[in-house]
């Protein structure tokens, strides 16, 4: 059985088992449960390399300029929908345009129209 | 005994009289109403001309004392509206301009579609009818 104190035991299982009387015994044991294949000196690795990075200048400016780069998307993408947003207003202006000189055209021809068809069959006043 | 029942019966009357031409200018006097006051001496002509094609005529007094003229030509082309002014460069008509010149072509068919064909508007029917 690997010993309570060794972080690097391969079966963890194992490891956890000989565990179980500490406080976090059982929740640990649950976690084994879980997680059959689980390393404990990975997850030390993985800790210390968390850390390193939390406290590293470097990547606070890393952060930062991932937020810089976020902030540029959010306003590239407005800006897209602005001129989405336009385009489709100025295209229901149009349309609307389209519509209203048609039916003026059509009712000034139709109004013309129906009186030269009265003279044409003799009907006109 | 009145032939015409009212106002409106005798208007259709009228307008039934009327050539094209006659009707286009009937309609640009409403049209000229629609962007203000004109100016002492000055003309102004805004009227449908077809289906894809609005004009907009303006005369004024220079500082010089002479008349001074611009024709603006709208048309309708596909999903622009271009405009063109006494053989100047063509350009699209776009943003507050857009939304300006389509306000009042709106305009000018509520007020022409009322007063000279005597239709409303919204449903098309003649008013004589509703009446």
């Amino acid at each position: 059985m690997t010993p309570a104190n060794d972080l690097r035991g391969s079966d963890s299982r194992e490891y956890f088992a000989s565990d179980l009387e500490t406080p976090h015994g059982v929740y640990i044991e649950g976690i084994t449960e879980r997680m059959p294949d689980f390393e404990p000196a990975s997850i030390q690795t993985e800790i210390d390399q968390i850390e390193a990075f939390a406290n590293d200048r470097t990547n606070h400016d890393a952060y930062i300029e991932s937020m810089t780069d976020a902030s540029r998307y959010v306003a590239q993408v407005e800006a897209l929908n602005a001129e989405r947003r336009e385009a489709a207003q100025n295209a229901a202006f149009v349309q609307l345009a389209h519509e209203v000189s048609e039916w003026l055209t059509f009712e000034r021809d139709y109004e013309v129209a129906d009186r030269e068809d009265k003279r044409d069959w003799g009907l006109a006043a | 005994m009145a032939i015409f029942k009212n106002k409106e019966q005798r208007h259709a009357a009228k307008v039934s009289k009327m050539s094209r031409r006659q009707l286009i200018q009937a309609e640009s006097e409403i049209g000229r109403t629609l962007f203000g006051p004109i100016p002492k001496g000055g003309r102004r002509e805004f009227f449908c001309l077809d289906e894809d094609t609005w004009i907009w005529h303006e005369e004024w007094v220079g500082p010089d004392g002479k008349k001074i003229f611009k024709t603006t030509r709208y048309e309708i082309r596909g999903s622009e509206i271009i405009k063109s002014q006494d053989g100047e460069k063509r350009s699209y008509v776009t943003g507050e301009e857009l939304r300006n010149l389509v306000t009042a072509m709106r305009l000018y068919y509520d007020r022409v579609t009322r007063a000279i064909y005597h239709r409303d508007p919204a449903t098309g029917r003649k008013l004589v009818d509703i009446l």
